[in-house]
């Protein structure tokens, strides 16, 4: 009577073993379902404000930020005097790096010399 | 009859009932199982379409130019919306649409109306929160170009259905295309879904790397804006390509028009910047020296009974360098009339001209050369100044390049291919005759009519060219119509770029000196200050620019009157 006792309770247990398993396996579909929306849908928005980056990066927009909101102009002709740094020309100025570069330098710079020349507090004198 | 057998009939005649339903269960469970699965994963099953984007198109240094994300698109099905009236407005609103149009499109009478295409993110989320029922939005995809305009002759354009239409985009369109692919969902009651069968992510669709340099591309175009709104032609373009590789730096042309590339495309009569093609091929031929003498006749000359060549300035006698510095068209006809006309199409075919290139771009034009056979006296003194012939800013630019890199003609590049080297089609020319040629290039910058093209310090060579244009209505060369141009390469001590300004029919000037050669002077000086080449010889600043640019750079001064 024992042993059949113990045989129904097994076979009970493993049922229901097997329906939670079931059920979780379900939940837990959703769930990556759910997260796997979740990634998606932010790299989409990742996508997006790469977008917007490389149009705030665009030639023109830097171009146009630094004429309109910094008053930078472009240089003099024979402005410009290109060192010799004993690099060769092409190694040293081509490189995507430098070119890639080259707008953040300028506005860096750009700013580094607004700061510089922004009217300090006076101190009172003594 | 004992209890136990009565308590037996009477559980047999309580569940006589269910015989009949589990015989049914049975039948359905091992008889109908497939047909009644097929229908269950009908029900549950739904199949959802995604999209791989199609690929990028990347400049020389891997900036983006144009690139797609994903979009949706919005649809309604009339016959399931209820109420349409009283969501019209909420929907309008959500789309930033009419309510009347989608009031219109919600009364309608067909199962699938578009309510809108190419949906951002917020029009979704703003459609989706309003839960109205016959609304759906279906993925899909927007190409966007983040550099606005720039350079979108080139690019071209993509249709609605994602198809490439002009440009790049259609003559890349099957290795820029995306896939779109079903996967199966399982849909529970609660409208809740799972992916049926995880895959692994799909692969991109893979970059398309252009030769194009987006910051001389900007810089060309900068430049052309400037020059349009001072000369106000019709067309202009400015060409940039590496000599040296015979990568194509920047395609820059007005009007803007993504289904229109003139560089390419166009075919105009190139006037005096030919010239070097009709002097290079007397010298190969040993039909002339650089010391000759030529007569040019005082600026008008009878080439064949009353049929006279004129030239811009009356001059007397001219050196062949004095010819192509001064530009005379006498000098150059009659430098021209020493060949003969299967010789003068033999060079001019060796330059790249009367053949597309390489590029195989859509609608991309060979010009056009007279036919040997046809060509008269008159044919070939007009051809040799180069008038009566057609070529395409893209065969000019190349024929310079060929003059820039040691005589090698080099086949056009668009695409940044890994490893590939420049291909060259055929050495043009000789040593000897390269070096007159590029003497008298810079001696037209120097002292001839390309002076407006000089940067101070920089050895530059070049040409101008002023080309009548031949009048629709008459059939004959318009007195009004022209097309100034300049080409040329720098620095010539070790040229990096050949550069080709067109101006097509300008309003405010004509001359290629005028309209052309300062934008080319222009377009150069950027180049030269951002990356950084050293001058050939120490320029002298100009009067008071550097004192000036410091004065008004000092915050301390500035203000000052």
């Amino acid at each position: 009577m024992t042993k059949r006792y113990i045989l129904w309770g097994g076979v009970a247990a493993l049922t229901f073993l097997f329906v939670w398993q079931q059920i979780q396996s379900v939940r837990l579909g959703y769930e990556v379902e759910k997260a796997r929306t979740s990634i998606e849908d932010q790299k989409r928005r990742n996508a997006y404000l790469k977008l917007e980056i490389e149009r705030q990066m665009a030639p023109a927009e830097i171009s146009r930020l630094a004429r309109e909101r910094l008053k930078m102009s472009a240089p003099a002709p024979g402005a410009i005097v290109v060192l010799d740094t004993g690099r060769t020309q092409d190694a040293a100025a081509a490189s995507p790096a430098r070119l890639a570069r080259w707008p953040k330098a300028a506005l860096r710079t750009t700013r580094n010399w607004l700061l510089a020349a922004r009217p300090r507090p006076e101190r009172a004198a003594p | 009859m004992n209890c136990r057998r009565r308590l037996s009939w009477c559980a047999a005649l309580c569940l006589l009932p269910l015989a009949p339903i589990a015989a049914r269960l049975c039948f359905l469970q091992v008889f109908a199982t497939r047909r009644m699965s097929a229908m269950a994963k009908s029900e549950a099953t739904r199949e959802q379409i995604k999209l791989i984007q199609r690929g990028r198109i990347l400049d020389r240094s891997g900036k983006v130019l144009a690139q797609s994300l994903p979009s949706w698109s919005a649809f309604l099905d009339p016959s399931m919306m209820r109420q349409s009236k009283r969501h019209a407005p909420a929907i309008a609103k959500a789309l930033n649409l009419n309510p009347a149009e989608v009031a219109r499109k919600a009364s309608g009478r067909s199962k699938f109306v578009w309510l809108k295409r190419k949906l951002d993110l917020a029009e979704v989320d703003a459609l989706q929160s309003l839960k109205v029922e016959g609304v759906g939005v279906v993925p899909d995809e927007q190409r966007y170009y983040p550099n606005g305009d720039m350079a979108r002759p080139l690019l071209g354009l993509v249709g609605l259905d994602g198809a490439g239409m002009a440009g790049v985009e259609l003559q890349q369109n099957k290795e820029l295309s995306g896939i779109a692919r079903k996967v199966p969902l399982l849909r529970d009651g609660a409208g809740r879904r799972m992916e049926l069968a995880p895959h692994a992510e799909d692969a991109p669709v893979p970059d398309l790397i252009l030769t194009i340099d987006r910051t001389i591309q900007h810089f060309a175009e900068a430049a052309l804006l400037d020059a349009v709104q001072k000369h106000r032609p019709e067309k202009a373009t400015i060409v940039v390509q590496d000599p040296r590789t015979g990568d194509l730096l920047a395609l820059a042309s007005f009007p803007s028009d993504p289904l229109k590339l003139p560089a390419v495309q166009d075919a105009y009569e190139p006037g005096s910047t030919f010239k070097v093609v009709t002097v290079a091929a007397a010298l190969e031929e040993k039909l002339a020296r650089v010391d000759d003498v030529i007569d040019a006749e005082n600026g008008r000359w009878e080439v064949s009974p009353k049929i006279f060549i004129k030239d811009h300035e009356p001059d007397g006698l001219l050196a062949l360098s004095q010819v192509i510095e001064r530009s005379s068209n006498i000098g150059t006809a009659k430098v021209g009339l020493r060949l003969t006309p299967e010789k003068f199409n033999k060079w001019a075919r060796a330059f790249g001209f009367g053949a597309r290139t390489v590029l195989a771009f859509p609608g991309e034009t060979a010009g056009k050369l007279k036919e040997t056979g046809k060509s008269s006296r008159v044919v070939l003194a007009n051809n040799a100044f180069g008038q009566g012939l057609s070529v395409s800013s893209l065969q000019l630019t190349a024929a310079y390049s060929a003059l820039a890199n040691g005589g090698k003609l080099l086949e056009p590049r668009l695409r940044v291919r890994q490893g590939s080297s420049p291909v060259v089609v055929r050495q043009v020319m000789s040593e000897q005759t390269l070096r007159s040629l590029n003497a008298i290039l810079e001696g037209v910058v120097e002292r001839g009519t390309g002076q407006p093209a000089r940067v101070p310090g920089y050895r530059i060579a070049g040409k101008t060219g002023t080309a009548q244009k031949i009048d629709p209505a008459t059939g004959k060369y318009s007195k009004e119509k022209y097309v100034g141009s300049f080409v040329g390469f720098a620095p010539a001590s070790d040229p990096r770029w050949t550069i080709l300004v067109t101006m097509d029919s300008p309003r405010v000037g004509y001359y290629g000196t005028d309209v052309a050669a300062p934008v080319f002077a222009k377009l150069l000086r950027n180049l030269l200050g951002v990356y950084g080449v050293k001058p050939d010889q120490q320029a002298p600043p100009p009067d008071g620019a550097l004192a000036r640019q410091a004065a008004e750079a000092d915050p301390r001064t500035a203000a000052r009157p």
